[in-house]
């Protein structure tokens, strides 16, 4: 019986270890500090990506909280540098439905900032399985791992704002929280590391 | 016969009995539970001619075949055994399928892995692997071209023997012109590597 009581703490000790060490140097997540003084459906804690069993990149949005109703103009948004800038949108408010829109820069622009406007993605353009889901506080967006070009540097980040759209145009007219704040926007990395697995249990939590 | 579990698990003796294999089996766990994704991307990646030329150090005939690239580290205890085996695996099925392939293991930690000990290492899995052992930037510069992840655990100047290493399980089927056609994981998408050998011939012509 001696074993398992040594054994046990060891392990709950590397995993943590191990954890913490993660958490600041994996690129596939981007963990948000809270702001009490922003609506808790508008303040971003942590982005996560993964792979799905059918070979879907998801990324997953948490928030301190959510809402059904209230401001129309309010979104989430997924900005993904893929060779260009893509906006990904849904509204905030439950009520307003889980349609994602898609957008994408218009105008040559440093990728580190979000444009202030995107053009509507069309035809071709536009994954046939692009899809956005709600969960508890927050959303995932889901696109095909095909979509990736993975022979270039990636990035990635999520805002809460407000969105004003006109036409195939969307103007950011407010950002009210950025989950990557204080890293620049600047956290690209290979794309190919967004199917890297590690050979540790440490990543069982990445598959809960 | 359940009398006897019920009384070896009310002495405590079930558990100092079967706590191993209940902690392999969670280990064990921890690796399935985790997804993998084969995929082809649309347009080959190139990689740098730095890199072709270290992969080809690899291989006796340097220019007709094609090369799968797999990375770990010879302590590793279960994870690297599995990635070689497959490897070893696909190296077969590839030459039942008329395709010139070699399989390549990248150690990512020279310091334990000399080129005795990875030499003998490799042999055990089959004879048409190789290795490659690279060192200090060099091993770096190999790894970032991969984006290949690597973490040691307790490695320090009075432990250089006994640490464990993750590494990223990412494995690469690289065409004779040095790009990357295929990124799949070499512990899960072998199924997948097999069919891509037996359907997809016109991968191989392209």
């Amino acid at each position: 019986m001696i074993w398992p009581v040594v054994l046990i703490p060891t392990l709950i000790i590397v995993s943590l270890t191990a954890s913490a060490m993660q958490i600041d140097a994996d690129p596939r997540v981007i963990v948000s500090f809270m702001d009490k003084s922003l609506s808790p459906e508008l303040d971003i804690l942590s982005v996560a990506t993964d792979i799905s069993a059918d070979n879907h990149l998801v990324f997953q949005v948490k928030t301190r909280g959510e809402r059904t109703n209230g401001e129309a103009g309010d979104h989430l948004m997924l900005r993904i540098l893929n060779g260009k800038t893509y906006g990904f949108l849904i509204p905030i408010n439950q009520g307003d439905g889980d349609k994602v829109l898609m957008y994408e820069s218009v105008l040559q622009h440093d990728s580190a900032v979000l444009p202030q406007a995107l053009g509507m993605s069309h035809g071709n353009a536009v994954p046939a399985d692009l899809n956005a889901k709600r969960i508890v506080n927050g959303a995932e967006f889901v696109l095909p791992v095909d979509w990736v070009n993975f022979g270039k540097d990636f990035g990635f980040d999520a805002y809460t704002v407000k969105a004003h759209m006109q036409g195939n145009i969307v103007e950011i007219t407010e950002i009210y929280d950025q989950a990557g704040k204080g890293r620049d926007g600047r956290n690209t990395f290979s794309a190919v590391t967004l199917l890297n697995k590690l050979c540790t249990p440490q990543r069982l939590r990445s598959s809960q | 016969m359940k009398l006897k579990y019920i009384k070896e698990i009310q002495s405590g003796v079930f558990l100092k009995r079967y706590f191993p294999a209940v902690l392999t089996a969670f280990l064990l766990f921890a690796h399935a539970g985790i997804e993998a994704a084969t995929v082809i991307p649309t347009s080959p990646i190139p990689l740098q001619p730095e890199i072709i030329g270290q992969l080809k150090q690899a291989q006796a005939d340097k220019d007709t075949r094609w090369q799968l690239v797999v990375f770990g580290f010879t302590h590793c205890k279960d994870v690297c055994p599995t990635s070689l085996a497959n490897l070893s695996m696909l190296v077969n099925a590839a030459a039942a399928e008329k395709i010139k392939l070699n399989g390549i293991f990248v150690t990512v930690d020279p310091d334990r892995d000399t080129n005795a000990i990875l030499s003998r290492y490799i042999k055990a899995f089959g004879s048409d692997l190789a290795y490659l052992r690279f060192e200090g930037e060099v091993l770096e510069r190999f790894k970032a071209a991969f984006s290949v992840e690597t973490a040691f655990y307790t490695k320090n100047s009075g432990n250089m023997q006994n640490y464990q290493v993750d590494h990223s399980t990412t494995a690469f089927l690289i065409d004779t012109r040095g790009n990357i056609r295929v990124i799949f994981d070499a512990l899960k998408d072998t199924a997948q590597m097999e069919q891509i050998f037996r359907e997809n011939k016109a991968l191989f012509k392209s």
